[in-house]
């Protein structure tokens, strides 16, 4: 604490090239800093958030609960109200699902976990479009994953704590992320840019001249990469850009979650290898047109869209040529209208959807 | 800035930097928070020698790379600078008057962003150059008006 002093001591010629010897010595420990590698420079930072900022960043988990207390009491019955309506119409939907699902021999639907976390944005130079998350490595957030609203994408995670984590939304210069168009037509790599009238939104380059975006039109993640599953809703096409080299073109995406709307988000669980084959489209109530065909194309053998595997053994197919019917049965078919069944691969005898249902052992009703 | 005996000062700085992060980190409040860091820089450089000064810089600014991964070691360097040339700076700008006082925070919380800017756009992490026309020149006044605060209140305590 000696060098906290009133006045200059040792002032002059001599101090004064003394301190600019050591002013030169912190400025090349900083600068190697700077170029360390990202890894040591990470692990540097975590190492600060731990040690020296570890009560300041224990308070941040409290400060997003009492700013969860002052929300808008209003807001949060509206948003409780319109979950329970959904949650209601689509029990009956999940039921059926499952029993489906058992039928058919498939596992349970891998579902995805997320972390609901507090979320507070940077601004200014060097911190413009980062997030301080207040869930961590402990609250089962893994590393890279996305980041979401209720309306779509925000981001992802960019470094992980034991508590908290620093993410980055849509508009910092590192994000970047593979999309598509709902209808699957157009796949591109969106990046942040600055729009026609200067407004922050997404670039999607480089898209092929033979496809053409309209307006509007709803942009998705395509899974691609597997950092972000397929089919969280990003944005909306907002008009082309300039051609690049006349063989491509670029389109603006306005996306759907704005800056002001990333206080409250959602972490995806942990990526895995099963997510890139997964869709989360059906999430936000989106119907991807084109989810089978690239199904199909991004994992060779057609499998269900949500990947689940069958656990049952490989049923028999059924012959190519089916047996001669007996005389008896022969009839029948001639006077029941022709069945298409919806699942040949399933063992079994065809049934009429028209037909009464008439428990085992009873005999069928007449009309009168 | 020279009322009050060293340890006086000592808390004034060690006051300033854990208000920056338990108001900013802490308490989420982010940027409605002035810069409390770079102020309390600028401060302890106006008495201190230019080495020691620039070291508290990489000091400050390893802490704050702590919290923002991204400027870890760029925010390091740009205040290891800033320090020396705040130290220096006392030849140029001599006087303790309010107006010199914040004159001297909004121009060297402009400088910080000016050259964080500069040192992060290396790698492309720097973000639009039109934060620095519009977000930075309300932060420095910001930063100078919460500099002068704290100095008046520390005067008045002392």
């Amino acid at each position: 604490m000696s060098t906290f002093r009133p006045y200059l001591k040792g002032a002059g010629e001599r101090g004064r090239k003394r301190d600019l010897g050591i002013a030169a010595g912190f400025t090349v420990l900083a600068l190697l800093l700077f170029n360390l590698p990202d890894t040591y420079r990470t692990g540097l930072a975590t190492g600060v958030r731990n040690t020296a900022l570890f009560p300041v960043i224990a308070m941040q988990g409290g400060a997003a609960d009492r700013a969860g207390r002052f929300g808008n009491a209003g807001e949060l019955r509206a948003e409780r109200d319109s979950l329970a309506a959904f949650l209601v119409g689509q029990a009956n939907l999940a039921q059926e699902n499952r029993e489906l699902r058992a039928l058919m021999g498939f596992r349970e639907r891998l579902g995805y976990s997320f972390v609901a976390a507090e979320a507070s944005r940077g601004r200014g130079v060097g911190a413009t479009g980062t997030l301080q998350l207040s869930a961590g490595r402990r609250e089962g957030v893994g590393t890279a994953a996305a980041i979401v609203t209720a309306e779509g994408l925000v981001g992802s995670v960019w470094r992980l704590g034991d508590r908290s984590a620093v993410g980055i939304d849509w508009t910092h210069p590192e994000f970047g992320l593979s999309v598509m168009t709902q209808d699957g037509e157009t796949y591109g790599i969106a990046k942040p840019t600055n729009g026609p009238q200067g407004e922050r939104m997404l670039a999607l380059t480089p898209v092929a001249f033979h496809t053409q975006p309209p307006n509007g039109s709803l942009i998705v993640t395509s899974g691609d990469g597997g950092l972000y599953p397929r089919g969280i809703p990003v944005g909306r096409v907002a008009g082309a850009g300039r051609a690049e080299g006349g063989w491509q073109r670029v389109y603006y995406i306005r996306p759907l979650v704005s800056p002001a709307q990333m206080g409250h988000v959602l972490i995806l669980g942990a990526p895995t290898k099963a997510l890139t084959d997964q869709d989360l489209a059906a999430a936000w109530g989106v119907t991807l047109s084109a989810a089978e065909r690239d199904s199909a194309r991004a994992t060779g053998p057609a499998v269900s869209p949500d990947a689940a595997t069958p656990t049952a053994p490989a049923r028999p197919q059924p012959r190519a040529t089916a047996p001669r019917p007996r005389p008896q049965q022969q009839q029948q078919r001639q006077r029941r209208p022709a069945i298409v069944d919806p699942t040949p691969e399933l063992p079994g005898r065809v049934v009429d959807p028209n037909a009464p249902r008439v428990p085992p052992g009873l005999p069928a009703p007449t009309n009168p | 800035m020279t009322e009050g005996t060293r340890w006086q000062f000592v808390g004034l700085i060690a006051g300033l930097v854990i208000l920056h992060f338990v108001l900013r980190v802490g308490l989420g409040l982010g940027f409605y928070v002035p810069d409390l860091l770079t102020v309390a820089l600028l401060l302890a450089a106006r008495r201190m020698r230019a080495g020691a000064a620039a070291g508290l810089g990489v000091l400050f600014g390893v802490l704050d790379g702590g919290v923002n991964p991204f400027t870890m070691g760029a925010s390091a360097l740009v205040l290891a600078v800033l320090g020396y040339l705040a130290s220096r700076s006392r030849e140029v700008l001599a006087g303790d008057s309010p107006v010199l006082l914040v004159t001297f925070l909004a121009l060297g919380k402009y400088l910080f962003d000016l050259f964080l800017w500069g040192v992060l756009s290396s790698r492309a992490l720097a973000g639009p150059a039109s934060v620095l026309f519009t977000l930075s020149p309300l932060a420095a006044l910001y930063a100078a008006a919460a500099g002068l605060a704290a100095v008046t209140v520390y005067r008045a305590l002392v």
